[in-house]
């Protein structure tokens, strides 16, 4: 098991939830990938963004 | 009697106002036909003869009583089993379920009984809503009414083939990534995926608060329209719903099309698309050019990332939700659900709040390159020709990912916008299953979507295609 792997099953371990280690491999590996992509998409993103923009901007959005 | 099965809703609901056939008949009819496709196409948890039969003759009472019906009043329709009623524990798809008699009925059923449909059964559908093929470990796989060895698309498996086989008249569906659009396209019904708070989710069975939303698939556009007009608009009960008002669909539906933008996607959702599908959707348009619609080809923004954060989003929030009885009943979930509830346990606070911060950027970025440029824009639902359901069997092993992220693939990024879209059948596929198109449209702007899809629906029969009965 990768080292990446035994940190995510430890971290599902500390939420109660017991991984095999087939299973903490694949999972590690979707969110790893999963991770690069979001981190790229949010390194521009300006410091002072917060969730709570979505709804103005959906609500905005209206012809 | 098969005959009235074959009308819409709104088709029904004239007819039944115009007394020119009974709704406790049709109530007959419907359960009897029910009956049947359940036992082809596994599509029922329950149904629920003698209250529904009551219920259809107090209509034909009040139907009597010139004035007094809604607009649907009589109209039988059967929902998806995650829609709480008041004293009734509702399955979830599940072993587990909420575990409880629900403590109230869900906003969208009280507004359709406001409206006078008859529920008259509950509908089979994913584990917990969390699965976008339309197997079911717990209950039975649902199976296409076209073909019951095909997947029917889920999670609202069986709204989609209970519509389609022409049993239930309308079902209400719920869409977290792509929950309507997906059975509409593989059941060949219409299906409207609203806005984000559009529709109150009280008393809908949550999946993620930032991404659930309820509608109903149909026969065909106008009766998706005579449904959300039913259950949109603001509900206390849900703090999400919006006050935006509702507009009159149904006034909406016959306005003239000529003249609006269709934008056609130049990358993301045509990136990957089978040959056969592509034919379809791309062919729909020549009824739009028809029509009078200047159809124009749009750049995109890059989606991918939206795409990736939308499954954080939605993992973590399931995993929250569902975090107790991941710890306490492991052994009741179906391997695949547990597997895909665990990946949440493992995003972190900053991964899953930066998934959240990109939304409002990603949702003024496509305003700005892309809706500022169209009316709507037209894409594919599913990018490759429909499959059995043995093989996506995958179950929660190595395949699950790789298998689920193509299937949603085309849906998740409008779940993370929060817009509405709107699924229309377009044809065939060379397998016989049907296939579909979206119309994606500007936040709160369904009506023009219905506009859109009713025309093409006056120029084309897909949508009056029956499938085989077995």
């Amino acid at each position: 098991m990768t080292d990446l792997a035994e940190t995510y099953r430890n971290l599902v371990a500390l939420q109660g939830v017991s991984l095999d280690e087939k299973r903490a491999t694949l999972a590690a590996e979707v969110l790893q990938r999963q991770h690069v992509v979001e981190q790229a998409a949010t390194r521009e993103l300006a410091f002072e963004v917060e969730p709570a923009g979505f709804a103005g901007t959906l609500h905005a959005g209206t012809k | 009697m098969s005959g009235l099965l074959q009308a819409g809703a709104a088709e029904l609901a004239r007819m039944l106002r115009a007394k020119k056939v009974g709704a406790a008949e049709v109530m007959q009819a419907t359960i009897d036909a029910a009956k049947l496709a359940h036992q082809r196409l596994n599509c029922f948890v329950r149904i629920d003869e003698d209250d529904a039969l009551a219920a259809a003759k107090a209509a034909d009472r009040a139907l009597s009583r010139s004035g007094v019906a809604g607009p649907l009043a009589g109209v039988p329709m059967a929902h998806k089993d995650m829609y709480y009623r008041e004293g009734v524990p509702s399955s979830c798809g599940s072993k587990i379920g909420p575990g409880r008699p629900a403590p109230a009925t869900a906003t969208a059923l009280k507004r359709l009984d406001v409206a006078g449909a008859i529920q008259f059964g509950v509908l089979n559908m994913t584990e917990f809503a969390y699965g976008p093929t339309g197997h079911n470990y717990h209950l039975g796989h649902c199976r296409n009414a076209w073909n019951p060895d095909y997947i029917t698309g889920g999670s609202s498996s069986g709204s989609g083939t209970t519509v389609a086989a022409r049993v239930s008249f309308a079902a209400l569906g719920s869409d977290t990534g792509g929950s309507i659009r997906l059975p509409a396209h593989f059941c060949g019904v219409a299906g409207i995926k609203p806005t984000y708070g559009r529709v109150s989710r009280a008393g809908a069975m949550p999946l993620s608060f930032s991404m659930d939303t309820v509608g109903p698939l149909a026969r065909n556009v106008e009766d998706c329209a005579l449904v959300l007009q039913a259950i949109a608009g603001q509900d206390p009960a849900d703090a999400t719903s919006s006050a935006q008002p509702v507009p009159d669909y149904m006034a909406g539906l016959s306005r003239p099309v000529k003249g609006l933008r269709i934008g056609v996607p130049a990358g993301y959702f045509y990136d990957q698309v089978d040959p056969g599908v592509e034919q379809l959707v791309r062919g729909s348009l020549k009824a739009f050019t028809d029509l009078g619609c200047e159809v124009v080809e749009v750049g995109l923004p890059d989606i991918e990332p939206w795409n990736s954060a939308g499954i954080a989003i939605i993992a973590v929030e399931a995993a929250a939700l569902h975090s107790t009885w991941l710890r306490e009943r492991p052994a009741d979930y179906s391997d695949q659900v547990k597997a895909r509830l665990e990946l949440g346990l493992g995003v972190t606070g900053v991964q899953y709040i930066n998934a959240l911060r990109l939304r409002d950027h990603a949702l003024k970025t496509w305003l700005a390159n892309v809706m500022s440029k169209v009316d709507v824009v037209h894409a594919p639902v599913v990018s490759f020709a429909t499959p059995t359901i043995a093989e996506t069997d995958v179950g929660g092993g190595a395949k699950m990912n790789e298998i689920l992220g193509k299937v949603t693939r085309l849906m998740r990024p409008v779940n993370y916008l929060g817009l509405p879209s709107l699924a229309v059948p377009c044809g065939f596929q060379s397998h016989g299953l049907p296939c579909a198109f979206q119309l994606i449209g500007r936040p709160f702007d369904e009506s023009l979507l219905f506009r859109l899809g009713h025309a093409y629906q006056q120029v084309t029969d897909w949508h009056r295609r029956v499938p085989p009965k077995g």
